[in-house]
């Protein structure tokens, strides 16, 4: 791991932080609302599954959408606005509202027909097993 | 003037609007990247560090409530206090523990230490403050100090 801290390096992190969130650039949008963004996600993978991990506050769980078909998994979902807050005296606006969506291609190895989701503090977790035939197999050698 | 003239006079102002929008919308999100430190254990080669840490703050006449955008802790894991004109909101985001057996292909989610301090519109009455995590998003309700709320003054 490198100790070298190029403040390039940081602007380019930035940068790409800000690109990856917003999937349109909206053609002369003022507002925060009706914007499509994407939310942040890690894949990880180890012997049994593979996980996706996505962070995605301020929607609720029965609000997400998640579909598979032929090894392509969606996620989808809106982020609302809350109707009870007026839209004036806002000093602060940074959170965007509107349609999400991400899409994953699984990997031949996937069992599709066990995958499960789970979600808690604005955090998405989705189970992709694998099939068992994708697992490992230790091998022992016989000795004589 | 000639059509084409005319033409890249409209092709221009469509750019315009396109980079005004796009600068507002920039400048809007840029405040809420927020620098995440992470612990010693987590620091994987190739994680984010830095994350969006969207904030939104609604005054009405008598409170101020903010709202943030934090998936991924637990109640305890923040730590929120008012230091003078402004809210400071600590907390540590964890990776998810036994994980580390496994390996990562994508790794877009910041975690560890982040700090945001926010600049608050008015004097708050920090005991009489609430707060709130659901679905990812921590609330922050202060009520203003009395004697900056607005009054109606009537005349005899």
């Amino acid at each position: 791991m490198s100790y070298f801290v190029s403040p390039f390096n940081t602007m380019n992190q930035i940068n790409r932080e800000l690109g990856r969130f917003f999937d349109d650039r909206p053609l002369g949008h003022q507002a925060t609302e009706g914007i499509k963004w994407k939310p942040h996600v890690d894949i990880t993978e180890d012997e049994d599954c593979f996980r996706v991990i996505a962070d995605i506050p301020g929607v609720k769980p029965d609000e997400i959408a998640i579909s598979l078909h032929k090894g392509l998994l969606t996620v989808r979902g809106e982020r609302k606005t809350d109707e009870e807050v007026s839209k004036d005296n806002f000093t602060r606006r940074e959170r965007y509202r509107g349609t999400f969506s991400r899409q994953f291609n699984l990997p031949d190895t996937a069992d599709e027909s066990t995958v499960s989701a789970k979600s808690a503090h604005g955090v998405l977790e989705i189970t992709i097993p694998k099939a068992k035939k994708a697992k490992p197999i230790n091998i022992a050698v016989e000795g004589e | 003037m000639t059509t084409l003239n005319k033409l890249s006079d409209s092709v221009r102002e469509s750019l315009d609007a396109l980079a005004e929008g796009w600068q507002d919308l920039w400048n809007k999100a840029r405040n809420a990247i927020t620098r995440f430190t992470p612990a010693a254990e987590d620091d994987v080669a190739g994680h984010n560090r830095w994350g969006l840490l969207s904030a939104e703050m609604h005054e009405s006449n008598d409170d101020v409530t903010i709202e943030i955008e934090a998936p991924g802790l637990r109640k305890e894991d923040f730590e929120i206090f008012v230091d003078g004109m402004s809210l400071v909101v600590k907390g540590t985001k964890q990776s998810s523990r036994e994980r580390t057996e496994g390996h990562y292909h994508i790794t877009e989610r910041a975690y560890g230490r982040f700090e945001r301090v926010l600049p608050l519109p008015a004097e708050v009455d920090e005991e009489h403050s609430r707060a709130s995590y659901r679905n990812g998003v921590l609330s922050v309700s202060l009520p203003k100090s009395k004697a900056v709320s607005p009054r109606t003054i009537e005349i005899n």
